[in-house]
């Protein structure tokens, strides 16, 4: 799997010089000049603390020691759970919004009048209906992720092509087969846009969710290692919701360059 | 007017256009696009409908494709009046980008198929077939995006083609593309015809490419479209633009043409 997309060498490796620069002006804040007054880790101290939560036997080990795995992987069904379930309604919803005027008519003032409620502000209600659950979690992600996909699908499924309908509409196409071969494609680009943008709000919500909702995951463990002084845990979850929530971007992408290879060639 | 062909009284024509006019618009805005138009075409005839920009030429073709309908008068095809799109009427548009553009050029010629449920064998056979005869097997697998122009209206061409149906409609089908490539689109589309049972109407600006395509050339007037007349072209084929034969009938085109003080054709 190819990550990077600029294949240019000189590129990836002043790409590598800023990320070690930045590491080592860190290292020597704190190290050196003493920043932060010893609250501070420095990237070493890190680095260790990841590598043993993970679970390498390296030093004490403590109640960290192997834990990283469970918490990483319930964060990321969690984020999974809830994306998959918000893009399996809003992508249907979208459409049909976008193509029928009964459905928009119906459908786009609720949507309207539940988008501009930020989405921590479920927090308490999901707290209320799901418990201290990895549902709330779940239903905070899937809440969240819905309105960017709903909107570029309704974008994208408005803007099919008066060709391309004449043309499903001369070679037989019923209404139905009309949407599931041409109206689902078109909008495709649109709607792999939503998907993206909602996985980036999936990893947010999903730490804040966990953070004051959940007993487990990677949000947990940021907000308890916080009141256990564990300044070093605390960076080494920040590092590994960073790595996780670039992954996840990158698997969207991987999913467009395979749905949209007709599009690349468009755009030439 | 209404023109029968004087050599084929009794037979039935395929398609029968009565009495119409096409209307745009409301109260102090209306446009009158079409006027009085009657028309009258028998099976198997190759007709080009010859007249300047915005006589209504594409604005005929959409009432017997379906996607219009007569502010007054009567569209029958097979008898039938005209009440949408349908498969017995193909259609191929003045932009290639009507082909899908997420679809092969082997998926975009099944797609008619594959929407109206035939059985998988019958649509390989049949695409494969219509494949052959536009002569792009070589390209099956290319999206529309990786041919030349010309190659696009071949595919949009076997595209409609493959439903078989009684009737293609074509609206300008070469007019984007350059003089030499319209050339051999022009020979090749006859050859095609010669090989299969079609009626063709074939919408052009072109005075030259509605002698060298047509069995007959319906000349209308600019807006309100009008037929102004019917001119018969026996010639035969593979016919010589400079043959003297083909430019009597190309000042008799031009002539009538002419009667319009505000309608010059476009020059080639």
């Amino acid at each position: 799997m190819k990550l990077l997309t600029s294949s240019n060498a000189r590129h990836g490796l002043l790409r590598i010089a800023v990320l070690a620069s930045l590491v080592a002006a860190w290292h020597f804040a704190v190290v050196v000049g003493q920043a932060g007054g010893g609250f501070i880790p420095a990237p070493g101290a890190v680095v260790r603390a990841l590598l043993i939560w993970i679970g390498l036997p390296i030093g004490e080990g403590g109640q960290y020691a192997g834990t990283w795995a469970p918490a990483a992987m319930a964060s990321t069904g969690r984020v999974f759970a809830g994306f998959l379930a918000a893009a399996a309604l809003a992508i249907p919803l979208g459409i049909l919004i976008g193509r029928y005027r009964i459905a928009a008519d119906i459908l786009d003032p609720v949507i309207q009048l539940l988008r501009p409620v930020p989405v921590s502000a479920w927090v308490p209600f999901s707290m209320v209906f799901f418990g201290i659950k990895p549902a709330a979690a779940i239903f905070l992600v899937a809440i969240g992720t819905f309105f960017p996909i709903v909107l570029n699908t309704i974008a994208g499924a408005r803007h099919v092509s008066d060709l391309h309908l004449r043309s499903a509409a001369m070679l037989g196409a019923s209404r139905w087969r009309t949407l599931t071969h041409v109206i689902l494609f078109a909008a495709m680009p649109s709607i792999l846009t939503g998907l993206r943008v909602g996985m980036g709000l999936a990893w947010v919500l999903v730490i804040v969710a966990e953070m004051v909702a959940v007993k487990s995951g990677l949000g947990y463990e940021l907000w308890n290692s916080y009141y256990y002084s564990r300044m070093d845990i605390i960076v080494a979850v920040m590092v590994s919701i960073g790595v996780f929530g670039f992954l996840s971007d990158q698997l969207i992408l991987l999913i467009s360059r395979r749905l949209l290879a007709w599009h690349k060639a468009t755009d030439k | 007017m209404s023109v029968a062909d004087p050599g084929k009284v009794g037979e039935t024509p395929i398609v029968s256009i009565s009495d119409v006019r096409v209307e745009y618009g409301v109260g102090a805005d209306t446009v009158l696009a079409l006027s009085n138009v009657s028309l009258r075409v028998l099976p198997r005839t190759f007709l080009t409908i010859l007249g300047p920009s915005g006589c209504g030429k594409s604005t005929l073709l959409n009432l017997v494709a379906g996607f219009a309908a007569p502010t007054s008068g009567s569209v029958l095809v097979e008898g039938r009046p005209v009440s949408g799109p349908s498969v017995r009427r193909g259609v191929v548009f003045q932009d290639s980008a009507a082909l899908f553009p997420w679809l092969s050029v082997a998926d975009n010629i099944a797609f008619g198929l594959r929407v109206s449920g035939r059985p998988r064998e019958e649509v390989e056979r049949r695409t494969a077939a219509a494949l052959e005869l536009v002569r792009l097997t070589a390209f099956a697998n290319r999206y529309p995006s990786e041919l030349s122009g010309g190659m696009r209206q071949l595919c949009a061409i076997a595209r409609a083609l493959v439903m078989e149906p009684p009737v293609l409609l074509m609206d300008e089908p070469f007019a984007a593309l350059d003089a030499m490539t319209r050339e051999r689109m022009q020979a090749q589309l006859v050859e095609i015809w010669e090989r299969i049972h079609v009626t063709i109407i074939f919408i052009t600006h072109s005075v030259d490419e509605a002698i060298y395509l047509g069995d007959e050339v319906l000349v209308m007037s600019g807006r309100p479209g009008r037929v102004l007349k019917r001119l018969p072209v026996n010639l035969a084929r593979p016919r010589s633009p400079t043959s003297a034969e083909f430019n009597a009938i190309k000042k008799e085109a031009l002539e009538s043409l002419a009667f319009n003080p505000n309608q010059v054709p476009n020059k080639e």
